[in-house]
């Protein structure tokens, strides 16, 4: 990255070696370009290396999403400065057509550039596309670096494993104050991580027979990697919260524990565990066992997330045991988690309709449960 | 069996975990049966298919798999065989030992004929245990990957031995059959209405999926999406506008040892009758009423009902055939048809037929669509092309034949994509035009590992989705339309097909059905 002497000047250099880029001819042997975009990807990280952490990942994710990413890495520690770079990530075509480019603008806003963050973004961005804004690290509503970007934005893609849940629920109620026409669609990785176990839960339901069981849950058991003790993580509550709110459960307290109540003031039993020594990433979700029953009829049900093999996709074991008039009968399924992969996850939550009204029920409902801690292990 | 009476039972209630999510789509558990379980098309696309819907989450929790064939083969013997062909075959390399470890679980194998009712108790058997065991729950999709004489005896098979559900038991929460029919879909009309016939006897039509794998493209798909949310096309997609319409289904491969079924078929059976016609009918069709399968199928018979019938005489101005004879195709000297194995050396079956067509409505009255599909021909490639009205009046100065018009080229393989030929000025002192084309490519432009059509298709109709294949009166319409081309050839004293060298686009007939009205075929 070269450092410049006020923002504007590196704005219009970038504004340059973008527009060079497309008009250089290409040189003997190389393949025409083509440009696709189909939205303004702006990803901002908490700090410089968080963002560069961030770069590969965004460049992957334009091979599926042709976009022009503006990639901000703030410092708002530093000296008042903005760095920045610009280059075009190209997928060739198959079979020797144009390679189709996508822009991708690195920068680094230090000191009182942060609070002027959108105004150089706005300068950066493509027009007549949707924003959608990754904002990666805490965040505040009235935060002057994210406020104004957040306005410009159709959808704010959040990460409560990042920030936290509170944080996201805050985004999630400033969105709403919005106007309708211009309310941003709020996202969040956690959430799009925690898909697939709300998939699988689902599961659990599917057969006619069992279905009216998700309304008879007498016990759930969360368990979360970590090294023993401390409080339920982002994605641990999301899912708790997504089926709380799914099947109408309330949260009370009992002498300081967690009771959750389903239709009728009847309990549903719930744990929330540890599981330590776990080659997993901390906070992940480690387990989730579900029963239910109905007269004659018992549900159990269990997914087991698998430590993590070296550079595989994460994987899971998913159990159901389904018992009437004393017959048990089990299935078991192994499946891929693939929540691990950064690009694939922004991709999905990409991918996601903007207005979630479920995600929005869950933070409300999981934010009730901030720094429960886990009870057993 | 389907005359059960009409219960007033109410459908059961959704699934609440189910509401509102968005990512995976599942069907119910189920066992999936593949008549023809050492062919071909398991090989290559069914088994592939289902491997990669295991990898995608998108099977369910109760699943099995069971394959149907004379051939002898045990268990093990079948899924070391599939698990070769997933490895060669899957769009996803390697195969993920893990996974594969627990798919095969499912696999198992029934040797039986098609007509012989063993078959059908030992499979009843063999399904009976994957709901005890693999917790299918009595749902059944049967594919049919047999050659389509095989058809009738394995519907009526089914029937006999009681293997189908009654629909009404469905909506009540009951366990559901399905069946999936691989094209050809009869020989011409008369032998798809008996078809249908034998197939309406044992099944009510809302459990049949016609598959024609050209639906399952997403190219094919992105049609609908592009015409019908882009404010910008439908109004100029119609006769006041378009000039013409090309659609090419062109392949430069031969027949690839299936000389027995191209001398039973020819190109017009094989292409034109179903993936020509539905790609017609989604350049045609009016805007559905929803995405509901009847609502997208309706609009599509409508278009079939709205073609001029091509009788004799009509057959004779409208459409050419041809036959390919030695060539070049990509630098390589090929044989001609008739030196194809188990091809007749003095064979009238075409590998080509080009037709002009009228959709005879409101919006397409007097605007032709020429079709045309052949084998061996210059290069593999299928597209749409909209032929735009050239200008009224020109204001510049055209060297060379006046200004060209628009096209709109829809790609549907290779290099998926959509482009848009317009005339621009060239930099400089002087007016110069020329065209030029923007390109949007789907597979460059949205990453290549897009899903296989076979595996959409094989998940819709697992969950029962039918928007993307042929309901009973679309393929017969279909067939009636072809009929009458078929029965002219078939007309004693109608000339045998004219020659074309394999590698050229088609005989000089074809490039003479356009000139008579002015235009040419498009070299794509
Ligand atoms: N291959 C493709 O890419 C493709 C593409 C589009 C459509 N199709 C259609 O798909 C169907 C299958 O094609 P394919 O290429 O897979 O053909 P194939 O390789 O010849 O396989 C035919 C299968 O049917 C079985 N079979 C034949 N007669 C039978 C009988 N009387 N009883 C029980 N099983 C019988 C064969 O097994 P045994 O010999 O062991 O009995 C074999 O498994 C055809 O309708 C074809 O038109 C194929």
């Amino acid at each position: 990255m070269t450092a410049a002497a006020s923002p504007g000047r590196v704005l219009a250099r970038l504004d340059d070696e973008l527009r060079a880029f497309w008009a250089a001819a290409p040189q003997p042997g190389e393949m025409p370009r083509a440009r696709a975009c189909t939205m303004n990807l702006v990803v901002v990280a908490a700090s410089p290396a968080l963002a560069q952490q961030w770069l590969p990942v965004v460049d992957e994710v334009l091979l599926g999403v042709p976009a022009r990413a503006i990639v901000v890495g703030l410092d708002p520690d530093g000296a008042d400065a903005l760095e920045g770079s610009a280059t075009a990530v190209c997928t060739p075509a198959a079979s020797g057509g144009p390679a189709v480019c996508s822009e991708r603008v690195s920068l680094l806003a230090r000191g009182a550039v942060c609070a002027r963050l959108s105004s150089c973004v706005a300068a950066l961005s493509a027009t007549d596309v949707p924003t959608t804004l990754v904002w990666l690290g805490r965040v505040h509503a009235d935060d002057p670096a994210f406020a104004p970007l957040a306005r410009d934005a159709t959808r704010v893609v959040l990460d409560a494993s990042l920030g936290s849940l509170t944080s996201l629920a805050h985004v999630i109620y400033w969105a709403r104050a919005r106007p309708a026409s211009d309310r941003p669609g709020v996202a969040d990785l956690t959430w799009t991580r925690v898909a697939p176990w709300q998939e699988l839960c689902a599961r659990f339901f599917d057969e006619p027979r069992t279905r009216p069981l998700a309304w008879n849950v007498t016990r759930v058991n969360v368990t979360q990697a970590s090294s023993g003790g401390g409080t339920l993580g982002p994605e641990g509550a999301l899912l708790l919260g997504w089926l709380a709110t799914s099947l109408g459960w309330r949260a009370a307290s009992l002498g300081g524990k967690l009771r959750l109540l389903r239709a009728g003031e009847r309990p549903v039993h719930a744990q929330l565990c540890a599981a330590p020594g776990r080659r997993l990433p901390p906070g992940a979700l480690a387990a989730l066992e579900i029963e239910a029953s109905e007269g004659e009829l018992a549900l159990s049900g269990e997914i087991r997330r698998e430590d993590d093999e070296a550079g595989g996709a994460a994987m899971a074991t998913w159990r159901l045991a389904v018992t009437c008039r004393g017959q048990t009968h089990r299935l078991e399924q192994r499946i891929r988690l693939r929540d691990a992969e950064s690009a694939r996850l922004l991709e999905r939550t990409l991918h996601r309709p903007t207005h979630d009204a479920a995600l929005v029920d869950a933070v409300a409902w999981a934010d009730e449960l901030r720094g429960e801690e886990l009870s057993c292990t | 069996m389907l005359s059960t009476p009409m219960s007033k039972a109410p459908p059961i209630a959704p699934n609440p975990l189910r509401r509102g999510l968005v990512e995976d789509r599942t069907s119910d558990a189920c066992a999936v049966v593949i008549f023809g379980a050492s062919g071909d098309l398991t090989r290559r696309k069914l088994m592939p298919a289902l491997y990669n819907l295991a990898c995608s989450r998108s099977l369910p929790g109760g699943f099995a798999v069971v394959g149907v064939a004379r051939r002898e083969k045990t268990d093990d013997s079948f899924r070391s065989e599939m698990k070769e062909a997933v490895s060669a075959f899957s769009r996803r390399k390697p195969i993920d030992a893990t996974l594969w470890a627990d798919f095969e679980k499912g696999l198992s194998y029934v040797r039986g004929a098609a007509d012989a009712p063993a078959t059908y108790e030992a499979l009843r058997a063999q399904l009976e245990r994957a709901d005890a065991e693999r917790g299918t729950r009595g749902n059944r999709l049967f594919y049919l990957a047999v050659p389509p004489a095989e058809f009738a005896p394995i519907v009526d098979g089914l029937r006999t031995a009681r293997l189908v559900a009654v629909p009404e038991e469905e909506r009540r929460g009951g366990p559901w059959t399905r069946v999936v029919f691989e094209k050809p879909f009869g020989h011409d009309l008369a032998s798809a209405r008996a078809l249908n016939d034998s197939v309406a006897a044992a099944f009510s039509e809302a459990q049949v999926f016609r598959i024609d794998h050209y639906l399952g493209k997403e190219t094919v798909q992105n049609l609908l999406v592009f015409r019908f949310a882009n404010s910008l096309f439908e109004p100029v997609w119609g006769r006041e506008h378009v000039d013409h319409v090309q659609i090419t289904v062109a392949e430069d491969i031969g027949v690839e040892g299936r000389g027995r079924f191209y001398e039973q078929t020819g190109v017009t059976r094989d292409i034109v009758e179903n993936h020509l016609m539905q790609l017609l009918c989604l350049t045609a069709m009016e805007p559905p009423i929803s995405l509901a399968a009847d609502a997208v199928r309706d609009e599509k018979v409508k278009v079939l009902h709205s073609l001029r019938p091509l009788e004799r005489t009509l057959v004779e101005q409208n459409v050419v055939r041809g036959q390919y004879t030695r060539g070049v195709v990509h630098g390589d000297e090929v044989p001609s048809y008739r030196e194809e194995p188990d091809v007749s050396p003095d064979s009238p079956v075409e590998t080509y037929v080009a037709m002009r067509c009228f959709v005879d409505n409101w919006r397409w009255s007097g605007v032709p669509f020429y079709v045309r599909a052949g084998k061996r021909l210059a290069r593999r490639v299928t597209e749409i092309a909209v032929v735009f009205n050239e200008v009224p009046h020109s204001l510049f100065r055209v060297p060379d034949g006046g200004i060209t018009p628009n096209v709109l080229s829809v790609r549907i393989q290779p290099d998926e994509g959509i482009a848009l030929r317009f005339i621009s000025k060239e930099p400089g002192q002087q007016t110069i035009l020329r065209d030029v084309a923007m390109d949007f490519r789907y597979g460059a432009a949205f990453g290549s590992n897009t899903p296989e059509a076979y595996e959409r298709l094989l998940l819709d109709a697992m969950r029962g989705e039918a928007t993307l294949f042929t309901r009973r009166d679309e393929v017969e319409a279909q067939w009636e339309y072809i009929d009458g081309v078929l029965r002219a050839w078939e007309a004693e004293g109608y000339p045998p097909p004219p020659l074309y060298p394999a590698g050229s686009w088609g005989p000089e007939q074809a490039d003479d059905l356009l000139a008579r009205d002015g235009r040419r075929w498009r070299k794509p």
